[in-house]
């Protein structure tokens, strides 16, 4: 499938849960309209995690190998990985607001999630600013450690009783939500995750083209010294 | 039917914010992309042309006329 049409492919499966999110799910008992935001929350922290399990796989790959195209691959999907990371910690604190009662607090699963946004902003900038060959190297390295906080930010809400809700679905899922909600959250999960391969996509062709760019700069400036 | 409670504003902020973000990344990965394939298409085609003197389509034009034509 080219770039374009999983572009266009994750659009339309978006504008179908965005339709399911208004129109088709009930809200919430006990949390009303504000519930709906889950429809959106949860997907996206899935998307995270699984942007920065390609950022583990691609970091190892590259220690491993040393070819580039792992680590533009890492780079992208961190990038990618933090953008969704930032939204979850927005959207569940407008969620947490009238819930709650309060827009933030040190809940041990939005703690470890703020934790691990900073982990990832750190990888971000590690790559951006240190030279190669140490920049991706030394990226790699937090691309590895930092996955360490993805499953304490997965079990956080079994291993401390917490504010922040379990997870409704999935094989630790201690409720039975009902049909329409399992269906609305899969569907929505299902365009996130088309758009998280679009935007990894697009982001690993700019990092091509600009290596592509910068060797054919540095080779002509060797032919004519 | 979209009955929206009085919860809405925290719901359709929390969906705009969304939207704004994942639209203005797309947008900015997309004008980054065209701008480098752009900049590697011109400097390509300048130095397949190295040896040719740059020629601007204003030259061209008032040369066509001769060089005494104004």
């Amino acid at each position: 499938m080219t770039t374009r049409a999983l572009g266009y492919a994750s659009l339309v499966m978006l504008l179908i849960a965005t339709y399911g999110i208004f129109f088709v799910a009930r809200p919430i008992s006990g949390e009303g309209d504000a519930g709906r935001i889950i429809y959106f929350h949860v997907p996206m922290a899935w998307v995270a995690f699984l942007a920065f399990f390609v950022v583990f796989g691609a970091s190892i790959a590259y220690l491993r190998t040393g070819n580039p195209r792992w680590d533009r691959l890492g780079r992208g999907s961190a990038e990618v990985g933090l953008i969704f990371t930032t939204l979850v910690l927005i959207t569940g604190s407008i969620w947490g607001y009238p819930i709650w009662n309060t827009w933030w607090t040190w809940d041990p699963k939005l703690t470890t999630t703020l934790i691990l946004w900073f982990m990832y902003l750190a990888y971000v900038m590690v790559r951006a600013y240190a030279e190669p060959p140490r920049g991706p190297r030394f990226a790699a390295v937090v691309g590895i450690v930092a996955f360490v906080d993805v499953p304490i930010v997965y079990m956080s809400s079994f291993w401390w009783r917490t504010l922040h809700p379990p997870p409704a679905i999935g094989p630790l899922a201690e409720a039975q939500p009902s049909p329409t909600i399992v269906w609305i959250l899969m569907l929505s999960l299902v365009a996130f995750t088309a758009l998280y391969a679009f935007l990894v996509r697009v982001r690993v062709e700019i990092e091509e083209t600009d290596a592509a760019f910068a060797m054919r700069g540095e080779l002509l400036s060797s032919a004519r010294a | 039917m979209l009955g929206l409670d009085h919860y809405a504003p925290f719901l359709l902020s929390a969906f705009g914010i969304t939207l704004v973000v994942l639209v203005g990344y797309a947008l900015y990965l997309r004008s980054r992309l065209s701008g480098l394939r752009r900049r590697a298409a011109a400097y390509s085609g300048r130095n397949v042309n190295a040896a040719a003197p740059m020629v601007t389509s204003a030259q061209t034009a008032s040369s066509a006329k001769g060089p005494g034509a104004a």
